[in-house]
């Protein structure tokens, strides 16, 4: 289970580091292309905008792995310790639903889509491909997600020992 | 709160007016939304009351293909869109957008209104919309720092166009370079020089405030910007019968008074462009010929595309219509 | 509808739950339990909402900074700046605001230049002993107010929706922008005075040479972006994307500071402050989408309207009712959706177009640094990683400075309208 999360991770870091560097390239490309050769790639800006929105959606689920969202931490910061776990289980909760409708309503558009002759104007790609990236990132948003919520109960424990061990010596 | 804009349907027994969401990209001071309004008006007169139009400008429910996309799955129940944009989901739209296709808008429209218009309105049903009518933005023109007067001139031109594989194919015919500039940032690119020019119909060219940074217009009547108004099909399908009907009527006067507001306005704003110190050129009827020669075997490499029956029939209705 | 969007999103931004989440969510709920509209719009929603090519130079910013900073660059440039403002009572921040002012007017991208100047200046700023809040106070305001200096994207937007003369705005926005900057940089002054900032050692010649021959690469990085788009070889955006590339050419090969590990971990980084800010704005998108389906902001706006019979007090709620617009919703569709309502009644009232698209533009760009949806606050939370709360705080004598920059642009139309009379003539 471990290992399988640890290489899912490892995907999402490939995928959003390199796809990056991906769309830089193809962007400076297509600017050497039109200034030097005045020609250019027709489908670069399709490509950049696509593939930054793939980036985006599944990157945001490596946020929600190192617990890093932004937040108004206001009422957070003046609560106790023990309010502040509640708080952030719960807020894994509205997270991981969130998630999970995202992915629901995301193959359910996916799936209408499929049915469905568009193109995109430049790649003259099914436009349904470039949709998947959002149930995809509901799915490994609810993952992370879950996570979190299993990491603010756990930890818990964890700190609770510590006062104890910490209680006895 | 938000209305009831969508389940209408099925509700054909009550009396509850049924909301029509309508979507356009222009602003309230366009040809195009005077079309619509014609359109909300005289469909709330027709039904007396029976149902409630209410309309969207300005990209307010997303960029064109969301819309058309919007209405595919029923969220908006009636869009009008470019046939550019109509066309990646139903490639017979794409036969409208062909370069040097039709002699004048009269004829594009008759064509249209006509039996054409229904061959493609049949492929649009396939793919769960209904084509309603068609409206118009008008004639493609060029803008550019340079003069062109001949194909000669726009020879390895950096031309702004639409994201397509036919307006590109198109502008590699004449010996253009075609480049995407995203729209938004098209006034910035040719005030700076990013590309040389761009197309478009002289009613957008006006309205954006184009010829500001463009010493030329030319009047190359190039290409026909035409609009399809589509509806979602299986709303439409389970509309009462009286109602389906006062809506195509009144879509279809919609439309003629689109076009006469398009083709008034279009003269007044030429002469405005000009007023403000941007050239006119007009073409010799040698050079458009040149133009129109050069550009013929795009027809051809995209005939598969569209249908070659239906670039035929096509070809033969424009005939008709011009004799 | 109304009570269950805002409620569910009030609720949540309270319980520090993540700010895309509560847009997300409130939206989704929205959607599913009081509206008629299928939730599934909502996945065309979060998509439209970044898929806009304008948006793109964000990005490639982020991206441009975070290598700056790890190659070196940055470190290259500062040092060549203090040599200049080091003397100078305040000359960081002031060296930031017109960094920021020049930036902003040519990217044409708010939350673009938070990302480049900030991941620049806002070390800087703090090794000077400015306090967190001004140093990322003023790299939020400064870049956005530059939106209405040209090049705008967002005056083009008004001109296309009113029919008036982008060329005339776009001279109307230089006075408002100067306004703006002289507001700043007396703020940025009267700061480092009343903390007694302290100046620094008068450079020789000598150093001077030294520090500029070592920084002769870096500065390569402001002159390719800004002269690149100002002599037309690319775009805001594609200058973004070069900046990337030169600046990795400069680390890896020029300076050896960078290696491609570093560089792929750089770019992990910025891919998730990226997709953050990017699925924020998704999500501040699709709830900006519901509230324009069902009318809000129109019938708001055309309540309150209503109430303006002189065009003193008319342009008074104007400015409120765009700020108040600026908070929620993006300036383009802010534009579409209440210049049309604003546009017939002020040229009634006989209010110059050009003085009211300036205004316009300034009352957006303010939004832009307003809580709670200000752009900018996100992303400089996100390149300065300073917490969201702190970066309110810090802007908002920033916000007050500017209202009174626009006050001033608002009743002195002359602020506007001098350069293009000059200009145009009867404008
Ligand atoms: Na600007
Ligand atoms: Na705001």
């Amino acid at each position: 289970m471990k290992r399988c999360l640890c290489l899912l991770h490892k995907l999402e870091d490939i995928f959003c580091s390199f796809g990056l560097l991906v769309v830089t390239a193809v962007l400076f490309v297509n600017v050497v292309l039109r200034y030097f050769f005045r020609s250019g790639l027709h489908w670069s800006d399709e490509f950049i905008r696509y593939f930054m929105i793939w980036i985006s959606f599944i990157g945001i689920s490596l946020g929600v792995r190192e617990d890093k969202l932004m937040a108004v931490d206001l009422i957070l910061n003046y609560s106790s310790p023990g309010q502040q776990r509640v708080i952030k289980f719960i807020n894994n909760i509205l997270g991981a639903v969130f998630g999970v409708l995202l992915c629901y309503y995301g193959i359910q558009s996916v799936g209408t889509m499929s049915g469905s002759a568009q193109v995109s104007p430049a790649l003259e790609m099914p436009m349904y491909i470039f949709y998947i990236a959002i149930p995809l990132s509901g799915a490994l948003m609810t993952l992370e997600f879950i996570c979190g919520a299993i990491r603010s109960l756990t930890a818990e424990h964890a700190e609770e020992q510590l006062t104890k061990e910490g209680g006895e010596a | 709160g938000g209305g009831k804009p969508a389940d209408n349907g099925s509700q054909a027994g009550s009396d509850k007016p049924i909301d029509i969401i309508v979507s356009h990209n222009h602003p309230e001071n366009s040809p195009e939304h005077e079309g619509m309004v014609a359109f909300k008006n005289l469909v709330e007169e027709k039904t007396g009351g029976k149902v409630n139009v209410k309309i969207y400008t300005n990209l307010q429910l997303g960029s064109m293909r969301e819309q058309v996309e919007a209405t595919q799955t029923g969220t908006i129940q009636i869009t009008q869109q470019p046939t550019a944009v109509l066309s990646t989901f139903v490639t017979a739209y794409e036969l409208v957008d062909f370069p040097f296709l039709w002699p004048d808008a009269e004829t594009a429209y008759k064509v249209l209104d006509g039996e054409i218009g229904k061959l493609i309105s049949a492929e649009a049903e396939k793919e769960g919309f209904v084509n309603l009518g068609w409206m118009a933005a008008g004639f493609k023109q060029f803008t550019a720092n340079k003069p062109i007067r001949s194909p000669e001139d726009l020879k390895g031109m950096q031309i702004r166009v639409m994201p397509a594989p036919l307006l590109n194919a198109q502008m590699e015919a004449w010996g253009a370079k075609p480049t995407p500039i995203e729209f938004g940032e098209l006034y910035n690119s040719l005030q700076q020089g990013v590309v040389d020019g761009q197309e478009n119909p002289i009613k957008t060219i006006y309205l954006n405030r184009l010829f500001e940074v463009q010493k030329y217009l030319i009047k190359s009547n190039h290409g026909f910007l035409g609009y399809g108004i589509v509806a979602n099909k299986a709303w439409f399908d389970a509309l009462p019968a009286d109602i389906q009907t006062a809506i195509r009527e009144s879509m279809q006067e919609a439309c003629q008074v689109e076009r006469e507001v398009l083709s008034k306005t279009e003269e007044d704003m030429l002469k405005e462009i000009e007023a403000y110190g941007t050239e006119i050129i007009e073409l010799t009827p040698e050079a458009i010929e040149e133009f129109r020669e050069l550009v013929l075997p795009v027809h051809d490499q995209f005939a598969d595309r569209v249908g070659r029956s239906l670039l035929d029939a096509t070809y033969a209705q424009i005939k008709e219509a011009t004799k | 509808m109304v009570p269950l969007l805002f409620g569910s999103l009030a609720v949540m931004l309270l319980g520090a739950t993540p700010i895309f989440l509560a847009l997300g969510l409130s939206t989704l709920l929205a959607l599913i339990f009081a509206s008629p509209l299928p939730p599934a719009i909502m996945v065309q929603r979060l998509f439209g909402g970044i898929d806009k090519f304008a948006l793109m130079s964000m990005p490639f910013f982020i991206l441009a900074a975070n290598i700056m900073g790890a190659g070196g660059i940055a470190d290259r440039i500062l040092k060549w700046v203090q040599l200049f403002t080091g003397r100078m009572r305040g000359g960081a921040a002031l060296t930031t605001e017109l960094a920021c002012m020049f930036f902003g007017a040519l990217s044409g991208s708010s939350p673009a230049t938070v990302a480049a100047i900030g991941g620049i200046m806002y070390p800087e700023l703090k090794r000077d002993k400015y306090g967190e809040g001004f140093s990322i106070g003023l790299i939020a305001a400064s870049g956005s107010v530059a939106l209405i200096i040209p090049p705008s994207l967002t005056l083009i937007v008004y001109g296309a929706a009113t029919g008036t003369s982008v060329g005339a705005l776009f001279i109307g926005g230089i006075g408002a922008g100067i306004i703006y900057g002289l507001a700043f940089l007396i703020y940025c002054y009267l700061y480092a005075v009343k903390h007694d900032l302290p100046r620094g050692e008068k450079s020789s010649f000598r150093e001077i040479i030294q520090v500029t021959k070592e920084a002769i690469w870096a500065l390569g990085i402001p002159i390719i972006i800004l002269g690149g788009i100002y002599a037309g070889v690319f775009t805001p955006t594609e200058a973004a994307g070069v900046s990337v590339v030169y600046a990795i050419f400069v680390s890896m090969f020029i300076y050896k500071e960078l290696t491609w590990k570093q560089l792929l971990a750089i770019c992990l980084s910025s891919a998730q402050t990226i997709a953050e800010v990017m699925v924020l704005v998704a999500c501040a998108s699709a709830f900006g989408w519901l509230i324009t389906m069902g009318e809000i902001p129109q019938k708001l706006a055309s309540s309150i309207l209503s109430f303006g019979s002189s065009p003193a007090m008319f342009l008074f709620i104007v400015n409120v009712i765009l700020l108040i617009a600026g908070m929620f919703i993006d300036g383009t569709a802010a534009i579409t959706i209440l210049v049309p309502l604003i546009y017939p009644l002020a040229v009634k009232l006989g209010i110059n177009p050009v003085h009211l698209g300036v205004i316009t533009i300034a009352n957006l760009a303010i939004g832009m640094f307003t809580p709670p949806f200000g752009l900018n606050l996100f992303v400089g939370s996100q390149a300065c990683e300073v917490s969201v709360v702190k970066v309110i705080q810090g802007v908002m004598p920033f916000i007050a400075i500017s209202l009174i920059a626009l006050i001033l642009i608002t009743y002195i139309p002359s602020i506007s309208l001098f350069l293009p009379r000059m200009v145009y003539g009867g404008v």
